[in-house]
């Protein structure tokens, strides 16, 4: 499909989303009902951040086993990704923490894990930071990426369900798994997830093409620096490796 | 194992040799037990209490101990010659064994001395030694990797400690969740479901770490 289509299809949805969290009826078991409606964008923020975990993991054991250093790109922007929703979960978290509990910071479980998951994801950038110019700079962060992986899955799915800690928990446990969610929320969370995850993607797939474009110059200018410095080089060493300036999607 | 005695004997000699780092490192964690204990001397700390300060404590020593055993090579520049005497993946692996072994001892007296210090019953020793030993593995298997990692950058001890930590969260939570009942209730139910946690989490260090650290170096 066009890409423009897709792009307009994308807007319209996203739009949608908006006016249907805005529109849906507030939560009465909540302090303030209206308020609890933010939990449409905190929840999906919270999976999409998982999901692009995820996604960096995949292309981080890519990286390991099969030595492709394209997935290098796609693991770097899939863990901004993931830091940047883990911050929005954060921050819609505390909002709603405040509104209807109180205190900006409860030492909820889930909010607990959320911040271990922010440390980690943060710990990780500092790792591609203080790489910049090491030659084994893809491996090493594909590596800790990969190890993170279990750590990740430990806080979100196992953590908050631990005996001792889901006994202090605020957050409820059972309301989605055990079909508690009213039908017009259960819609409303699918729809805003499914479309700010096609948003994420979206951006995620665009700044990997960008990140390829930019790597692929540089790569191009490295090479015509050493061809100005080695003077040997004939117009035919030209034709023999030939510099590309644009690349198929 | 033909490969790592050799490693580890060699590690044995230079910690005998130069006893005086071995003193050092003993002496800093009794210090620093002391001290954290004197500051709680007027407080009758709670088992949940105890159980937090005690992670904390075991948690600061190997972080401020264990980088050592990578660093020193880098010290001495002996780490080209020890990388043509044994392939990377190997040379972690008996680090991380003396490291936990030697970490242990430490954690070990530094656990008991903490006990006395803040006058709390000592728990099951048949469970509590096992149990610092395998927390002393996850502990020292992590930091060795993350001092490994960040081995060229700089300054390397405080990117090794701020990549160690967040891998580390999820076994110092139940290592925390095992020390609590182990000093309150034995037969509680959580002690199983905690001690598989940490005992899994032993198991993909042991299966992960050293193929990591083979294909970075490899």
């Amino acid at each position: 499909m066009n890409n423009k289509i897709i792009a307009i299809i994308q807007y319209i949805g996203i739009n949608l989303a908006i006016i249907f969290s805005f529109s849906a009826p507030g939560a009465s078991q909540f302090q303030y009902p209206d308020l609890a409606r933010i939990i449409f964008w905190h929840l999906p923020c919270a999976m999409i951040s998982v999901i692009f975990h995820l996604i960096c993991g995949y292309h981080a054991f890519k990286i390991i086993k099969y030595s492709d250093t394209s997935s290098e790109v796609k693991m770097n922007n899939a863990l901004g990704m993931a830091a940047m929703m883990s911050t929005l979960t954060m921050l819609t978290g505390l909002l709603f923490s405040k509104v209807q509990w109180g205190a900006w910071w409860q030492w909820d479980a889930r909010q607990t894990s959320y911040l271990m998951l922010l440390l980690i994801f943060s710990s990780s950038l500092i790792l591609k930071k203080g790489l910049l110019h090491h030659s084994r700079k893809a491996k090493i962060t594909a590596v800790y990426n990969l190890t993170s992986i279990p750590v990740g899955i430990f806080l979100v799915f196992i953590y908050p369900r631990l005996t001792q800690i889901m006994q202090n928990s605020f957050h409820p446990s059972q309301t989605i798994q055990g079909g508690l969610l009213d039908q017009t929320y259960s819609f409303t969370l699918l729809f805003v997830g499914f479309n700010l995850f096609l948003l994420c993607y979206r951006i995620f797939h665009m700044k990997n093409k960008l990140d390829y474009t930019i790597i692929i110059k540089e790569n191009n200018h490295a090479r015509f620096r050493n061809m100005e410095l080695h003077s040997s080089h004939t117009s035919d060493s030209y034709m023999d490796s030939p510099i590309y300036l644009s690349r198929k999607n | 194992m033909n490969r790592i005695l050799p490693i580890l004997y060699k590690e044995t000699l230079c910690e005998i040799r130069s006893k005086q780092i071995l003193m050092t490192t003993s002496l800093f964690s009794i210090i620093l037990v002391f001290l954290m204990s004197y500051s709680f001397s007027n407080i009758i700390l709670t088992a949940e209490m105890s159980s937090n300060l005690l992670m904390m404590i075991i948690l600061f020593i190997t972080l401020s101990t264990s980088p050592r055993f990578i660093s020193i090579e880098k010290d001495r520049k002996t780490f080209p010659f020890l990388r043509t005497f044994s392939n990377m993946e190997t040379i972690f692996k008996a680090k991380a064994i003396y490291a936990t072994i030697l970490n242990a001892f430490n954690l070990l007296v530094v656990s008991l001395l903490f006990f006395i210090f803040t006058l709390q019953n000592i728990p099951n020793l048949l469970l509590f030694i096992p149990f610092i030993f395998i927390l002393s593995f996850n502990l020292c298997s992590v930091i060795l990797f993350c001092s490994i990692i960040s081995e060229s950058m700089s300054p390397a001890w405080i990117y090794s400690n701020v990549l160690s930590i967040p891998l580390i969260i999820p076994q110092l939570i139940y290592a925390t969740q095992i020390l609590y009942v182990i000093q309150t209730d034995i037969t509680s139910s959580s002690l199983i479901e905690n001690i598989l946690g940490l005992i899994g989490f032993s198991l993909l260090k042991i299966f992960l770490l050293p193929s990591f650290v083979k294909n970075i170096y490899g």
